[in-house]
């Protein structure tokens, strides 16, 4: 302790001389050159085939491609397949570019993708062999050309494919950590891989002989900040040029502040409420005074309707929103594949909501708990509450149960919400609605997120005929006439459509993307 | 020293656990009763009139409540908590360290080495492994902080009781045949209690603040029951849409609170001198 | 003294254990991994081969027992998410949680004592009333509120300091860390500051309180008598005397610094093991959580370990009874 002050003098000394001859990373580039992007979620591996979750595939949306891309309306477009056509109804072929090579300069032929569609298909812990599962035989039939067979006749073999990033025959056999320390990171993508720093960010230089349109900048920096204030914060403090995921909160004071701009679409994602309609009484409703029920009132169409008619998404959209979603009518986005334009939002009527619960014989209302995540959709919980003012308003005395997703996901796949809230995201009205409200049939997929527990044969039916259905514009009247006869029965209360929303700095540019997806690629100034 | 702070502490705990005593006569709504609330009056200002004329001292929050009856019901809340956490951990640390005081051998040990372990283990942790595990709710909030704190008394007691049991009148009465629990409850209890309330006066401020911190951290009371630190953090969604107020007003009642319960406690440490001391 | 610390390792050891089971059975119990790991659209088919991929089919019992074998061979399990282990991601985090943790005892150790030791010094000036009564303001506030209050006025309002995040470009003596740049030590000071205030009420009290009492002994008015001179008398003579217990509460309050950095990881996003242990709680990565409490208690264990060593070279008295 006596030394105390002689000894911290040269420490102190050292200290800055080894901040002075720190010498700056090659990593790390000047701040001018690279695009500063905070993403909500953190890649947990650069695998491209080990986990399928959207962060994990937002990252590798920049290092690899796919035979077929999406673009920022959900359409399918060609990817690293130039065109592609049926055969016959069991069989495709893929024309492949040609003038592909990887980012360690090696010529991008069929032999990568079917060492990739392999890889995916045996990789232990694989999330994507589902993609893969129909496609029964896959053959090279000369370098850029390759055909593929499928059991029976499968119309998403395309959209399929989307999933399936192709990476180098010369690292199908390498563990997901060579691609995370980045020897096997090696794809066709629009950026070479700098450096992976789990849980802080990814680095990523242009790629600067893209067979697409090229980065406009030369270097990249994906920021993992998962907290929403603190990524509005970054974005405020002039640490990053971009965020993604903007909280609505932020939205009035990001768009009236001159120094940044903002990019929105509607995304692909509902909110509604599954609605537990078992014969047996959900434990979550009670009569007023307490005592359990005899009928499980959701099972009358008549009260669903007036929960739906309850609703003031409106206001929910205005006060807890900000604006940034839009009242929805369907189970799809619209634009998606199946959205049926002729349904209409339920209206807000409290007085027409409580003849309807009168009329099915609950004029003295009941007792409900909705249930909600509060950590997994913008304003979930909040959103929660706020139902349920509506709902005891009509009568329904509602109470909240909110909890973190990695809760409410295994008490809900058990049956232990009467009202539960979720978000959708989908490409295709006929795959939503088969998850959603096909009558639950494990062993096929059907109804494998039917909380709802809904069960209408007609529904099935036309579900099942939607997917025989070779002809596209058939299949989409198909999809159409089975998302209205699910909603006009309210087999389900949607809520909204979520924005998509970045924030920029002013003078910079994003083609916003209904599936949520952030490419720094697409960002232009 | 400050008889004037001490008693200038004791009023401002009084006047806020009044405060929220009588909350219900207090406030101008039930904030608990979603059907009293309206979007159509929610994120208000102070003072600014909703559309049907309306205005709130404090404003509202993003589900219509006004802050003042929830900030007044959070303090029950907190205070709720607060209490029903420190008088269980008081009980649960009595208990443990006379028995350890008293048993001696095994008993005594395992006791120490539970308390080192809880000592050693920060309580932050130990309340969020549980109420992830538990489950939200009030009561699971309670026993989370009661778990996080018995070991502070526990230590507590048991070096007292240990003073007084080598002290010469516990074994004048073990003379006297005096049976066990009449030492306990006439001798040992009585002197532990003025040290460990000491303890319970600081660790109070602690568990209120944990309770904030965890509901902070969404691991907290029911959304619809909202603590300070609920509403605090609810209110910190909407700082950069410039409203203030829904987060700063709790954060100031919630200061208020811990603030005068540590100056009660500081107080009252000073006053029972070296020998109170924890 | 050697029987003494073999003992203590043993119980460290079953406290381990203990840990381990209980942490297991909890995380085990708030539900299932494969809900947050597979994707909406898979099969039950898809699910149940992940689940077996993952030994998740099989008892808890022979789970746990598995993992006991494992650990015993230094494998703590791979993370369920990332697909790497799950002690390589806690070391990889490691740094920049002790670099938080440091900076934050530093600024309360460097602003403290002093402090606390002018406090105590000109205890009846109104400069010493109002600090002790900041200090117990500090106690008062919950280091969240803090943070947030933080952010809003040095990043948002003035843009002083960016708001979160952490920046170890830098290279001090060769390691990349925030003390290597100014742009590292600009990202670490709020949430250094934040993370120090409650620290730092608490030691000016604490050195306040104990520099009060050093103030009185026979030996410092002897010296004041002797006429040395005050910042000899103070640095010195006092210091040495409330230094032992000094480092006691220090080296004790380190080990909460690691832990309360929960919080401030999560305010200021700074990629540390807090931040790292909530994600894998949220989403039910079990063997990260049970990697990041091991780690933990092993480290609060080496820390208590050092105090009382730093105790032994500091106090005499203490040296000659040996380690008690």
């Amino acid at each position: 302790m006596v030394c105390h002050s002689m000894t911290i003098r040269p420490v102190l000394g050292l200290f800055m001389v080894a901040l002075m001859l720190g010498a700056a990373d090659p990593g790390v580039a000047l701040a001018g050159d690279t695009l500063r992007i905070g993403m909500a979620a953190e890649a947990t591996t650069l695998d491209p085939h080990a986990l399928n979750i959207a962060p994990n595939n937002a990252i590798g949306w920049h290092l690899f491609d796919a035979l077929t891309h999406v673009d920022e309306r959900t359409r399918l477009v060609p990817g690293l397949a130039r065109s592609w056509h049926v055969v016959s109804p069991t069989e495709w072929e893929f024309r492949l570019r040609d003038d592909v090579q990887f980012h360690d300069g090696s010529a991008f032929e069929a032999a990568d993708v079917i060492a990739s569609i392999e890889r995916v298909r045996r990789l232990p812990n694989g999330q994507f062999s589902s993609f893969v599962q129909r496609l029964i035989d896959v053959r090279a039939v000369d370098r850029h050309t390759i055909r593929i067979r499928t059991a029976t006749p499968y119309a998403l073999v395309p959209l399929d494919l989307n999933s399936v990033f192709i990476i180098s025959h010369r690292h199908a056999e390498a563990p997901s950590a060579n691609f995370d320390q980045g020897s096997a990171a090696v794809g066709t993508g629009p950026w070479r891989l700098t450096r992976f720093e789990r849980g802080e960010r990814v680095l990523l230089d242009r790629n600067e002989h893209y067979w697409g349109e090229q980065a406009h900048w030369p270097r990249a920096e994906m920021r993992m900040i998962s907290g929403e204030q603190a990524r509005v914060a970054a974005l405020l403090g002039g640490d990053l040029d971009m965020i993604e995921a903007v909280p609505g909160s932020a939205v009035v004071r990001l768009r009236n502040d001159a120094r940044f701009t903002l990019a929105q679409t509607v995304s692909w994602r509902t909110l509604f409420f599954h609605l537990d309609q078992r014969a047996q009484v959900p434990a979550l409703i009670r009569r007023t005074d307490g005592s359990r029920m005899a009928v499980n009132p959701l099972t009358d169409r008549r009260v669903r309707l007036a929960l739906a008619a309850a609703i003031d998404r409106e206001a929910i959209i205005d006060k807890l929103l900000d604006g940034t979603a839009r009242p929805a009518s369907n189970l799809v986005a619209p634009g998606v594949f199946g959205h049926d334009d002729s349904l209409a939002v339920p209206r807000f009527d409290p007085a027409a909501a409580r003849r309807l619960l009168a009329d099915a014989g609950y004029r003295a209302g009941f007792n409900l708990t909705v249930a909600a995540p509060n950590n997994r959709y913008p304003a979930d919980a909040r959103i929660a509450q706020a139902v349920a003012a509506m709902f005891s308003r009509i009568g329904v005395r509602t109470e909240v149960a909110s909890m973190p997703i990695n809760v409410y996901l295994g008490r809900a796949r058990r049956g232990e919400f009467a009202v539960a809230l979720l978000g959708w995201g989908s490409f295709s009205g006929d795959l939503a609605l088969r998850s959603l409200l096909a009558t639950r049939d494990p062993s096929r997929g059907n109804g494998t997120w039917n909380w709802s527990y809904y069960h209408s044969a007609d529904l099935d039916a036309m579900i099942e005929r939607a997917f025989a259905e070779l002809d596209p514009d058939r299949r989409a009247a198909q999809v159409r006439a089975a998302m209205h006869l699910a909603m006009t029965d309210q087999a389900v209360i949607p809520l909204h459509h979520q924005n998509a929303l970045w924030a920029l700095r002013a003078g910079l540019r994003y083609r916003a993307r209904t599936d949520e997806f952030t490419f720094a690629h697409h960002v232009t100034d | 020293m400050k008889p004037r702070a001490f008693s200038l502490a004791v009023a401002a705990l009084g006047l806020i656990a009044l405060a929220a005593l009588c909350a219900p006569w207090l406030a101008s709504q039930d904030p608990h009763d979603l059907a009293q609330l309206s979007l159509a009056h929610a994120r208000l200002a102070p003072f600014e009139a909703a559309p049907d004329g309306r205005w709130y001292l404090l404003g509202t929050d993003d589900q219509g409540r006004d802050m003042t009856a929830a900030i007044l019901y959070g303090l029950r809340t907190s205070l709720g908590v607060g209490l029903s956490a420190t008088l269980a951990a008081l009980a649960i640390g009595l208990i443990g360290g006379l028995g350890a005081a008293l048993l001696r051998g095994w008993p005594e040990a395992l006791i120490l080495r539970l308390v080192d372990l809880q000592l050693s283990f920060p309580a932050i942790l130990v309340a969020i492994v549980l109420i992830a595990t538990l489950g939200e709710g009030t009561g699971k909030v309670v026993s989370a902080v009661v778990i996080a704190q018995w070991a502070y008394y526990a230590r507590t007691a048991r070096a007292v009781a240990r003073v007084e049991i080598e002290r010469g009148y516990v074994a004048a009465a073990r003379g006297l045949a005096l049976p066990q629990w009449r030492i306990v409850l006439f001798q040992l209890i009585p002197n532990c209690l003025p040290p460990m309330l000491a303890v319970a006066t600081v660790q109070m401020a602690a568990a209120i603040s944990l309770e904030a911190t965890l509901s902070f951290l969404g691991l907290g009371v029911p959304l619809t029951r909202p603590s300070l630190g609920l509403l605090i953090a609810n209110g910190a969604h909407y700082v950069f849409a410039g409203q203030y107020w829904m987060s700063l007003a709790p954060g100031v009642a919630l200061l208020a609170l811990i603030l005068s319960i540590q100056c009660v406690g500081e107080q009252w440490v000073e006053r029972l001198g070296p020998q109170g001391q924890p | 003294m050697l029987s003494e610390a073999a003992a203590r390792l043993l119980q460290s050891l079953l406290v381990l254990l203990t840990m381990s089971a209980v942490v297991f059975a909890g995380v085990y119990l708030i539900g299932n991994p494969l809900d947050m790991l597979i994707p909406p659209q898979a099969s039950e088919l898809e699910r149940a081969q992940a689940g077996h991929a993952l030994g998740l089919d099989q008892s808890l019992i022979t789970q746990y027992l598995l993992f006991l074998q494992h650990a015993l061979e230094g494998n703590l399990g791979r993370s369920f998410f990332s697909n790497s282990p799950a002690l390589g991601l806690i070391l990889d985090r490691l740094p920049a949680t002790i670099e938080l943790a440091l900076s934050a005892a530093l600024i309360a150790v460097g602003l403290g004592v002093p402090i606390g030791i002018g406090c105590a010094w000109y205890a009846q000036r109104f400069g010493t009333r109002v600090l002790l009564g900041l200090a117990t303001l500090g106690f008062s506030v919950p280091t969240f509120w803090v943070g947030l209050l933080l952010i809003m006025l040095f990043s948002v309002q003035l843009q002083w300091l960016p708001s979160g995040g952490r920046d170890a470009s830098g290279h001090l003596f060769g390691i990349a860390t925030s003390f290597g740049s100014w742009r590292g030590l600009s990202h670490l000071l709020l949430p250094a500051i934040s993370l120090a205030l409650f620290k730092l009420a608490l030691l000016i009290r604490l050195t306040y309180a104990a520099t009060r009492e050093v103030l009185q002994q026979d030996f410092i008015l002897a010296a004041r008598a002797r006429g040395v001179a005050l910042p000899r008398l103070l640095g010195v003579h006092v210091l040495r005397n409330i230094g032992v217990s000094l480092t006691q509460v220090i080296g004790l309050e380190f080990g909460a610094l690691v832990a309360f950095s929960i919080v401030t990881e999560s305010v200021f996003a700074w990629p540390g093991m807090g931040k790292l242990l909530i994600d894998a709680i949220n989403s039910l990565d079990r063997p990260v959580v049970v990697a990041y409490l091991l780690v933990t208690v092993t480290l609060f264990t080496a820390i208590n370990l050092v105090v009382d060593l730093i105790a032994l070279v500091l106090d005499p008295r203490l040296r000659r009874a040996g380690l008690q």
